[in-house]
């Protein structure tokens, strides 16, 4: 008897354990940049970093937040650097002690646009002040970042300045996305409003925009300069300092400032280089940038600053998508395999207990387990994710391991979701055919155990329905590995973050390519285990 | 070894303040074969349950090989191992036929040689040889019913207890399963007890009769002690279906003409006169379409009233036109062959023989 348990039992164990050792990437030094969206989603950052990458063989992970959240991200120690736009949190950040060099690496600018038929006649002011006046005036409908990103910053600013503070609560005609730059421009073409946009995410998404035109540009309040942070190691002492320090002495060299100056998007320069150029960064905020800048090459000195260089690596978007599919599945599987592992046994414990004892207390007890399994069956994805993130951040309680943002939180992430999944399933299954089993068993000698254990096994068609509505649950689950991973590229990015990030960047080819993967691994999967289960039901028969 | 087998004292067994069993006592000896009959309700399956020791009684006790059983032990297989018990319905596993017979004998960790010997055996006792490699939950309804004989059986158990093994079964399993219980109690001195609701299979098979109704014993004797004289009262318990009492007169052919109130005029085989309590059980009742030509002796005509589904069998009320009802019991087979319908008209038949006295 305990022979047929224990062969399942090991195979399981030995598969989770491949598949799950599987996770873990050959290492290189890893610099950890949380970036504001609008640098991520113009494309800049690929441009740049695969450069450095080859040049130092430290790899970079790529965070893309709000700057306001970025500087969160950083400031709870899960990035090393930043890359922001929003002077005023940037400042708040280096007088807590959070940063210690700011640098202005580069700037663009911000643009007012609008509908074509412009209701505010705004277009061709040189004033941005005055065309949000006009807007606000005649109730034109504006939509808003509200992200506490830097374009939603800049547009409060502005709102301060013509003495309003506008608010979907109040105002009809203000709408709060909160979301990214990429969404809220199509928010924005599709309800024919206004929004506030830099240039550079304007530039790589006007040509889905139809409804939307440029109207307000060149005011010296819609500079838009980017600043690099390095996170002190003072308050967060794990961080990758010197790494951080390599990769920003390498975007404010003349090497960096080269490749920022020769980005282009549809032939157009996307952000004009800031480092070298001191006076201009006085003016855009950068009071001691000289003084920065000495700082920066000091400590990168001294950090002895050898570069190995290591043969570029192109890797070519097939490659991406192996890589993102294989990611999907290895997290999935080892998800539900381990919380197999453990739901099964749990829940057929639960579904072997009877309830029906006399004590209230007793079956209010089982009551209680049943809605709460039940309950956390339900659990939404973004608050596993949001379970995960309180716990792994630097600052929880788990920060010491350093797991947030690897594949080893996503596949957690997807045990809380799985493991009431399997737990709750497999609880049904036993429970239901538990009495007259269970009875038949005993009435014909078996042991309370061997009557147990024959009750699991009848249910054994109901434990594999268990299983694949988890992996069903796991593959298409998307909210918490977002947060749990940070959809990092070439790291922690999946199927379903991937859709999302493509759906964002306007790369609908791509994100459509993705979902029909997508669902052709959950076909195949769940054919394989659907054959398993009718095999199971025919039994023996020929 | 005593001579008592099975004893019970004052046994009840309450559920949420309802009295299932009440003061229930009785004894039965080794070797005997005791039919516990009584209506639906009457408390047969719970008495039989709490003899496997899969429920516990409320008060009373219960006494097996003079020993008293203790329900609060955590080891209560090693007795029920002695015991076998056969559920109204059966309870088969999701597996081969071979290996449903097999799991009493590999719970007791016998070796593979052994039970493939016993299962061969105890397969052919119910008729099932061939049968091994079938899923069991493929069977029909009487070939489910003698796997779960089988299993049960193959324990060599020295009590067994049946809850109404063959209500609702085919002719065939259900004599085949007459024909293993009565050879286990033969030949090999199984002590039997068997609830049951079929009067004939009762009369051939047990030694005595315990008369369960409302969870009390109504009485406990041989047949004729129960039946010599049996009221109306005791006739419902038996859930002896088609009783109708009428002015019985002998024909010159040898027969007995009874007036039943109404008009209704049944002929029977026997030679009485006077006032008679008449049973036609109703398996023994065919149903025509027509009013063709039959051997039966009685034939009438009538409506259906209500049709019940059971399986292999359907249970069929007919209104005759005298406004009495009769218990029909007919084939699924050829129930569908005949179409039939609520307030469809038909003819039943019975063959004079086929009436029995009560």
């Amino acid at each position: 008897m305990l022979k047929t348990l224990l062969a399942p039992m090991l195979i399981l164990v030995t598969l989770s354990f491949a598949v799950y050792t599987s996770l873990t990437f050959p290492q290189r030094p890893i610099v950890r940049l949380a970036t504001t969206t609008s640098a991520y989603d113009s494309g800049l950052l690929d441009a740049l970093i695969p450069r450095f990458e080859s040049k130092y063989n430290i790899e970079v992970r790529v965070i893309a937040a709000g700057s306001g959240q970025a500087l969160e991200i950083a400031r709870r120690g899960d990035a090393d650097i930043v890359l922001a736009h929003s002077k005023n949190l940037e400042l708040e950040f280096i007088e807590r002690g959070y940063g210690m060099l700011r640098i202005g690496l580069m700037y663009n600018d911000f643009l007012l646009v609008g509908p074509l038929n412009d209701p505010a006649g705004v277009a061709g002011l040189k004033n941005i002040t005055e065309a949000f006046q006009r807007i606000a005036k005649g109730g034109f409908r504006f939509i808003s970042r509200a992200d506490g990103s830097g374009t939603h910053n800049l547009e409060l600013t502005i709102w301060r300045n013509i003495g309003i503070a506008p608010s979907s609560d109040v105002n009809a005609w203000y709408i709060e996305a909160n979301r990214g730059m990429g969404s809220v421009l199509r928010i924005a073409d599709e309800m024919e409003a206004y929004t506030l946009v830099d240039r550079a995410t304007w530039l790589s998404h006007r040509k889905s925009l139809q409804r939307l035109k440029v109207l307000v540009e060149d005011d010296p309040l819609l500079m838009n300069p980017y600043s690099l942070i390095i996170v002190s190691p003072e308050i967060n002492p794990h961080v990758n300092f010197f790494g951080a320090i390599m990769l920003a002495s390498f975007m404010v060299s003349d090497e960096g400032q080269k490749i920022i100056e020769d980005f282009m998007v549809e032939g157009e320069q996307l952000f004009k280089p800031l480092a070298q150029n001191i006076t201009l960064s006085g003016e855009l905020g950068f009071p001691n940038q000289a003084w920065e800048l000495q700082k920066l090459q000091s400590i990168a000195q001294e950090s002895h600053g050898e570069t190995i260089s290591a043969p570029e690596v192109r890797r070519t978007v097939i490659e991406e998508i192996l890589n993102i599919t294989m990611l999907s599945l290895r997290i999935s599987l080892s998800a539900v395999l381990l919380g197999a592992l453990i739901g099964v046994p749990l829940g057929a414990i639960l579904g072997l207990k009877r309830f029906k004892a006399k004590q209230t207390i007793l079956r209010l007890t089982g009551i209680t387990i049943r809605t709460f399994v039940n309950t956390l069956m339900g659990m939404p994805p973004v608050v596993a994710g949001l379970i995960v993130y309180l716990l792994f951040n630097r600052s929880g309680p788990l920060g010491f391991l350093g797991l947030l943002y690897t594949p080893t939180a996503m596949v957690i992430t997807q045990l809380i979701l799985v493991i009431p999944i399997i737990v709750g399933v497999t609880m049904t299954a036993v429970g239901s055919v538990e009495s007259t089993i269970r009875e038949r068993a005993l009435s014909l000698g078996a042991t309370e155990r061997q009557a147990a254990w024959m009750a699991i096994k009848e249910a054994r068609a109901g434990i594999l329905t268990a299983i694949i509505v988890a992996f069903g649950a796991a593959i298409s689950e998307v909210g918490g590995i977002m947060i749990a991973g940070g959809n990092i590229r070439w790291v922690t990015r999946t199927l379903t973050t991937a859709i999302v990030t493509e759906i964002e960047l306007g790369n609908f080819d791509m994100a459509i390519t993705l979902g029909i993967i997508l669902l052709s691994i959950a076909f195949a999967v769940n054919l394989a285990l659907t054959i398993m289960q009718t095999k199971m039901m025919r039994g023996l028969e020929k | 070894m005593t001579k008592i087998h099975v004893e019970t004292k004052n046994l009840c067994k309450e559920y949420s303040g309802r009295k299932v069993l009440n003061n229930v006592s009785f004894s039965v000896e080794r070797g005997e074969f005791l039919a516990i009959v009584g209506p639906n309700g009457a408390g047969k399956t719970t008495l039989l349950r709490i003899l496997d020791l899969l429920e516990e009684p409320t008060s009373g006790e219960v006494w097996i090989n003079g020993l008293r059983v203790d329900y609060a032990r955590k080891d209560k297989h090693v007795l029920r191992r002695s015991i076998g018990f056969v559920p109204q319905k059966p309870v088969l596993f999701d597996a081969s036929v071979f290996d449903n017979v097999a799991y009493g004998l590999r719970v007791r960790g016998l070796s593979a040689h052994e039970i493939e010997r016993r299962v061969t055996d105890a397969l052919k006792m119910v008729g099932l040889t061939g049968l091994e490699r079938r899923n069991a939950l493929t069977l029909s309804g009487g070939e489910a019913q003698r796997v779960s004989l089988a299993q049960t059986l193959i324990t060599d158990p020295q009590l067994l207890l049946l809850d109404e093994p063959t209500s609702n079964l085919d002719p065939k399993s259900t004599s085949i399963i007459e024909e293993t219980l009565s050879y286990v109690g033969r030949e090999r001195g199984v002590t039997i007890i068997m609830a049951s609701h079929d009067i004939l299979q009762v009369e051939n098979l047990a030694k005595r009769i315990l008369m369960l109704s409302d969870g009390r014993v109504v009485k406990i004797g041989t047949f004729s002690e129960l039946f010599n004289k049996p009221t109306e009262e005791i006739a419902r318990y038996m859930r002896l279906e088609n009783i109708f009492t009428g002015l019985s007169k002998t024909t010159e052919e040898g027969t007995s003409i009874i007036e039943v109130e109404g008009g209704l005029r049944i002929e029977a085989a026997f030679k009485v006169d006077g006032e008679v309590t008449i049973h036609i059980p109703p398996e023994s009742i065919i149903i025509l379409g027509s009013r063709v030509s039959s051997s039966a002796r009685n034939i009438f005509k009538g409506r259906i009233t209500q049709i019940a589904d059971y399986g292999s069998i359907i249970k069929l009320k007919v209104k005759v036109e005298s406004g009495r009802e009769f218990n029909v019991q007919i084939t699924k087979k050829s129930f569908e062959e005949m179409s039939l319908n609520i307030g469809s008209e038909a003819y039943i038949a019975f063959k004079a023989s086929s009436v029995r006295l009560i």
